[in-house]
This record gives C-alpha cells, sequence and structure tokens, in this order.
C-alpha cells in the first residue's frame, strides 16, 4: 500500500470505526489506540526497518545521591550487551548472544543466566514487539482514563497469556506513550515498576521522551539518554561469551 | 544507517521494553547499598525554628506513609501518630528538640533503620576524628575492653593490650562519655551498640594529635598513655551515594594449624577483591576459614552475594527483601573457583545488617556454623532523605526474612554454638568464640570435612 492510500484508509478507519460511546463519552478502540501509538513512533515501516541500535544514558537516582551511566547494544532478534558503572562498584555488564546469556559483576563475580533472565533480556532486543502486540497479550482493552500530571490520557490494559497485566497510558489526543505501570515477576523477585515518559522530541520520522522517570514507592531513578544510534554495524564480538561460561 | 545526532533520544517503542532487567538489577543494588547501621549521634546543633522544622516533620511522616512495605503499619495507627506528634512541632525550640521529636515518633514502629542521622558537625564532643589508633573496644556490663590491637599501629607501639579496661578518654570517664547514649530515646537495644561504635570512634583520635587515654591493666594500677593516631587513606573505603566513606579494617591470617582467619568491619566494595584473594587462597591450603562479623555493622548487602558465591557450590538463597509491592531475593551463584572445606562464622550483638544476613542466609544453607552471641536485629533494608532542617532521615523499605521465613528484624540471627565472653575472658584477652570456633574445625566435629 502506497503511503498516501495507508494515510487516506487510516483516516477512514478512525471517522468510522475510530471511536466507541461509553456513557456519553467517545473513546477510541483499542486498535485505534494502538495504531496510532505505532504511528506516532515512526510507523510500521520504519519500525519494521528497525534492525540494531545503541544507547547510552544517564542514570540519576536523586535523593540517594547516586549517578552513573548505562549503555545497551541490541542486534535484534536476540542478541545484546548491557553495561552499568554503578558508583563504587565498577562496570557490570550483562550478554546475551542469541542462546545463551552471561552477567560479570565486580562483586558477585561471572555466572551464566538463567532461564527466566534470558527470556527478559530476548523481550529487549525484539525490536519488532510492539508489532505484535495483538499476538503477545491474550487480551487487550480500554481501561479508565486518567489524568497524569495534567495531562488526560487513554489507557489500555494488556493481560498477557500468564494473567499479568500492563496498564499503558497515551496521550488521549496525541497518542504518545506517556505511562507504564508494570509488575514484574519471576523466580526470585515481584517488582512494581512505573515508568513515565517526559519531553516528546522529534528528530526525522521518530517521535521519543528525552526523560524516563522509573517510580516505585521507595525511590525515583531517572534516565536520560544521551546518545543514540540506530541501525549500525555492532562489532559481534561484544556478544562473545566468555571461554569460562561456554565450558 | 540511521543516526541521530548527539543528545539524540531512543524512540519511545524501545525505551519501553529497554533496561527491563537492568531496572530489578538497579533496584537490588540500591536497596542493598544501606543494609548498614551508621552512627547515631544525639544532636546538638541548634536552628532557629520554622518551616524548616514542619516540612522536615512532614517528609518522615510522609516517607514511612508511602514507603512502608506493610500498608497494615504492622497494626500501628500511623496516622493517630501523625496526629499525636504533629501539634509538638511547633514547640519544638531549637534541632535537637525537633530531632528528638522525630526519632520519638519513628520509635513508635519499633524497628532498626528509621533514624534521624545528624551531620558530623552536631558531634557530641569536639574531640579530634580521622585518626586510626588500632584500638578496637568492647562495652560490656557498663565498662569498655580492649578486644584487639592492630599491629603496627599507634595504639600497639604505646603499648596498650587486649584485656586492658578503659577509664578515660582525654580524660573524660567511660560513664561520662557514654551518658548521652544512655539517656537518648534510642530503644534500649540499639544503645549498647551505639556506644560500643561511639566509643570506638573516639579511640581513634586526630590525625597527628596527641591522644591521651588512662587504662587499667588487669592487676595493676591505673595507667596513663600518649599515643599520635596517624591516617591512612587506604583504610578509608569509598562513598556508596549517600553512604560516607567508612574506615575500614581487613586482617587475614593463617594459625600454626593453617586455619585462616578473616575480619573485616563493614561491606565495602573496594574490600571484595581482597576477600576473594583471600577465599581463593584458601583452596587446598586451609584446613578451615573463620570469617569474624563481630561488630560488623552491614554495608552493601550484595557482597553477601559475592563472598556466598565463593562458597557455595550450587545457587544459594541468602533471603528476601519484601517491600510495599514485591520482593527481592538475594543469591549467590558458584563461582569456578571456590572454598568447598569447613566455614565457621563468628557474630556477637554488633553484628548487624549484611551480616546478619549471611550469617542466616549460609546458616540456614548448611554451608557454615555460627558461633558467638546472637546479633543486633537489625537486617532492614533502608534509603536516606536530606530534611530541611539538615539532618539525614534514614528509612527502611522493606523486611528481611531468610531462605526459610525466619525474621532477623528484633530477634537476631541466633548461632548454632553461643558463646558469651565473660569479664574475666576479655581481662585475660582469651577469645572464647574465637577459640572455640577453631576447635570445631580442627577436631572434625564438623560435616564439611570431607570436602576441604
Amino acid at each position: 500500500m502506497s503511503p498516501l492510500r495507508e494515510s487516506v484508509f487510516r483516516l477512514l478507519l478512525w471517522c468510522f470505526l475510530g471511536t466507541q460511546c461509553v456513557l456519553g463519552m467517545e473513546l477510541p478502540t483499542v486498535a485505534v489506540v494502538i495504531d496510532r501509538y505505532l504511528e506516532s513512533q515512526g510507523g510500521a515501516n520504519a519500525l519494521n526497518d528497525l534492525r540494531s541500535l545503541k544507547v547510552v544514558g544517564e542514570i540519576t537516582i536523586e535523593s540517594q545521591g547516586l549517578e552513573f551511566e548505562v549503555s545497551q547494544q541490541v542486534v535484534a532478534p536476540d542478541k545484546s550487551f548491557t553495561e552499568q558503572d554503578f558508583p563504587g562498584l565498577g562496570l557490570i555488564r550483562e550478554v546475551l548472544n542469541g542462546e545463551r546469556g552471561w552477567e560479570w559483576h565486580p562483586i558477585t563475580g561471572e555466572r551464566p543466566l538463567e532461564a527466566h533472565e534470558i527470556e527478559d533480556k530476548t523481550q529487549e532486543t525484539d525490536l519488532q514487539r510492539d508489532l505484535r502486540l495483538f499476538e503477545l497479550y491474550e487480551t487487550i482493552e480500554l481501561g479508565e482514563p486518567e489524568v497524569i500530571e495534567g495531562i488526560e490520557t487513554t489507557q489500555l490494559v494488556f493481560t498477557d497469556f500468564k494473567g499479568k497485566t500492563e496498564q499503558w497510558f497515551f496521550k488521549a489526543n496525541g497518542d504518545l506513550l506517556q505511562k507504564i505501570h508494570t509488575v514484574s515477576s519471576g523466580p526470585d523477585s515481584v517488582f512494581e515498576s512505573t515508568d513515565r515518559f517526559y519531553d516528546f522530541q522529534e528528530i526525522g520520522r521518530f517521535r521519543y521522551p528525552s526523560r524516563i522517570k522509573f517510580i516505585n514507592p521507595s525511590y525515583v531513578a531517572e534516565l536520560k539518554i544521551t546518545s543514540c544510534d540506530i541501525n549500525l554495524e555492532i562489532d559481534p564480538a561484544v556478544f562473545e561469551l566468555p571461554v569460562l561460561i561456554l565450558e | 544507517m540511521i543516526k541521530i545526532s548527539k543528545n539524540a533520544l531512543q524512540n519511545g517503542v524501545f525505551l519501553r521494553q529497554m533496561f527491563r532487567k537492568f531496572k530489578l538489577n538497579v533496584h537490588k543494588l540500591v536497596l542493598g547499598v544501606t543494609l548498614v547501621s551508621l552512627q547515631l549521634v544525639p544532636l546538638e546543633g541548634y536552628l532557629s525554628r520554622g518551616e524548616a522544622f514542619e516540612q522536615s516533620f512532614d517528609i518522615v511522616w510522609t516517607t514511612v506513609q508511602e514507603s512502608y512495605w506493610d500498608s497494615s503499619f504492622g497494626g500501628l495507627d500511623w496516622m493517630a501518630i501523625r496526629e499525636q506528634y504533629r501539634p509538638k512541632v511547633a514547640k519544638a525550640k531549637n534541632r535537637r528538640e525537633l530531632s528528638i521529636l522525630l526519632q520519638s515518633m519513628l520509635n513508635e514502629l519499633e524497628l532498626s533503620h528509621f533514624n534521624i542521622v545528624s551531620s558530623s558537625s552536631q558531634s557530641l564532643d569536639k574531640f579530634p576524628r580521622g585518626g586510626y589508633s588500632g584500638i578496637t573496644l568492647k562495652y560490656v556490663d557498663g565498662q569498655a575492653y580492649v578486644v584487639r590491637i592492630a599491629p603496627d599501629s599507634a595504639a600497639a607501639e604505646a603499648g596498650i593490650a587486649v584485656g586492658w579496661r578503659l577509664k578515660s578518654i582525654h580524660r573524660r570517664s567511660v560513664k561520662r562519655l557514654v551518658t548521652p547514649f544512655r539517656r537518648s530515646v534510642l530503644p534500649e537495644k540499639r544503645k549498647q551498640f551505639h556506644i560500643d561504635m561511639y566509643l570506638n570512634e573516639v579511640i581513634q583520635g586526630g590525625v597527628n594529635k596527641r591522644l591521651r587515654s588512662d587504662w587499667y591493666p588487669p592487676q595493676k594500677r591505673a595507667l596513663k598513655t600518649y599515643m599520635v593516631p596517624r591516617y591512612d587513606a587506604r583504610e578509608l573505603s569509598g562513598s556508596v551515594g549517600l553512604v560516607p566513606s567508612q574506615r575500614i579494617e581487613y586482617e587475614e591470617c593463617y594459625d600454626e594449624n593453617d586455619v585462616l582467619y578473616i575480619r573485616f568491619n563493614f561491606f565495602v566494595p573496594s574490600l571484595m577483591d581482597t576477600i576473594r584473594e583471600s577465599i581463593i587462597g584458601a583452596r587446598g591450603r586451609a584446613r578451615g576459614i573463620i570469617i569474624d562479623l563481630r561488630s560488623n555493622v552491614g554495608g552493601l548487602a550484595i557482597m553477601a552475594s559475592g563472598i556466598t558465591g565463593l562458597l557455595v557450590d550450587e545457587k544459594t538463597t541468602l533471603g528476601k527483601l519484601f517491600l510495599r509491592n514485591g520482593y527481592i531475593s538475594y543469591q549467590g551463584y558458584p563461582q569456578r573457583e571456590r572454598y568447598s572445606g569447613p566455614v565457621a562464622i563468628l557474630i556477637d550483638s554488633g553484628s548487624v545488617s549484611t551480616s546478619e544476613m549471611l550469617a542466616a542466609g549460609l546458616q540456614e544453607a548448611g554451608r557454615v556454623r555460627v558461633f558467638g552471641q546472637t546479633s543486633l536485629g537489625e537486617s532492614l533494608p533502608s534509603l536516606f532523605k536530606r530534611l530541611p532542617s539538615g539532618d539525614l532521615f534514614q528509612f527502611a523499605v522493606g523486611d528481611y526474612l531468610t531462605p526459610e521465613g525466619f525474621r532477623i528484624e528484633k530477634q537476631g540471627v541466633i548461632p548454632d554454638q553461643l558463646i558469651a565472653p565473660s569479664k574475666e575472658d576479655l581481662e585475660a584477652g582469651v577469645d572464647v568464640t574465637l577459640q572455640q570456633a577453631k576447635s570445631w574445625i580442627l577436631n572434625g566435629e564438623n560435616i564439611l570435612d570431607e570436602s576441604a
């Protein structure tokens, strides 16, 4: 479909199917919210073109006097290298090579990642994940609208096949993602987090938040991305597992 | 290739899903930074009354309201507590009174790691600090005894010996030195712990400043000594966030029976390589290892995981931190180079936080035998906030339970072999706890010998 025809199709879709009447309020359908969300990020074609990325950011946990750098390199669909320089500890590294994962930690030493950790890491490397939301979640439903720091938002509630839910909040008219509330769980943790997205900017086809706050009941961590390269050639050597782990 | 220029940011879709596991790692580290008991000093600084006091009160109360892990507050009516204490803020004449008021309110929770921590400028005294004399004191039944003298230290040069009883520092008697703690609003159980910490801080003296101390050597008349404590940057840890730099001690030695003794006072990252080297070096050499965590005030929780990984053959869980919504486990992952022989851990009433986590976790896993006295029972992960009044507010955000569900807070770690040193032992300079641990290792009463 040509870009023009695609735009016309979307316009018609929104006009005729894009709203539903709930208690007198007009709300968009789930499909339209997600469609707008994808569009707000550059559209399906742009997302499909993504093959790799390299991100560098700074984390500040002001209340605890902590500030450090974090970086992540990803090659879709299943390779990643993450590095964080935690104050006083040094570099913590995690690698996923497409099959196996590995962590090197200055305090706890080196170890292979466990299956559930590899699953988490693999999700991070799935750059086209948002194009398959309807496959990845059993249900996606409209939730209660919410006003977040003065911004009216539309809420979608995602429920996966294990019954876990996530709440995503989109700006009511712009569809930019404002907030996500998740409860991650694994064999060793249950962890609640609210991620709040701020200061959207545009570069080329992309719109992106320049700040993200990771909020939990104990503290707030703020991530500022300082650089990002997309579809960069990433040296495959960074994903190589150490010999000791392979043994 | 699409390249987004400098300062450009990532598309939201990636940011949403990236750093997924990273967030958990950070959480584990941040919460684990402050499994430590800091020195508390009753405040003497004075500030004018005003909004700063009210704001400080509101921050303290609200923080607990929002982050306390048990939303029922263990049956305590936290709203009623506010109503009870809030009107008293206006009556606080100075920062000391405000601090006492806030600490009293926090004491209603009857838990550790809810503290108002003064800045160093409001010390109890004007004694010089920052030096290192090499003395370790233990306060027992109203008396302070020397339990350790560091080799080649100023104290060793001054002839001070293990078993001596402290009379005074800078002509101020022990009784007078500890009076503010005795009268403080600290829960009774914590007083002795903080007295120990305070005396051990003051006895280190100032760098290149003459320190007078008076002593009662066993069966001898009182003796006055002078020493000049030194400064050694290697003895200081780096600060981690708001947790300030700490004086660190590390001791490692083999006895005549090839039992390795390791002692350190603080779980700081800068010690990890040294500890790792000591434990790995014991492979094929040591008949057993004794890890002395007496008077160890805790520190970075993940260090307990690191040490565990050097001692276990399989993934070992040390316990869970229960938070307002969820929990995090701390594990040790077996390292390729690890020690499999018998290990004894020594604890006492000054063993706190991460010390307790390590001792309890390995004890439950059946990997170590624990000797000594029941630990203090303060093992809550905590964070800090700076208050408008100028003080630091330390607040716990979770509860720590061992893998079998035993709550360390208030109860402490109960040793497998309870040993309470007597005054006679202390005066004679006999470390009965250490002796019994060695005996256990050497007599083959342990079930771990075969793997040594």
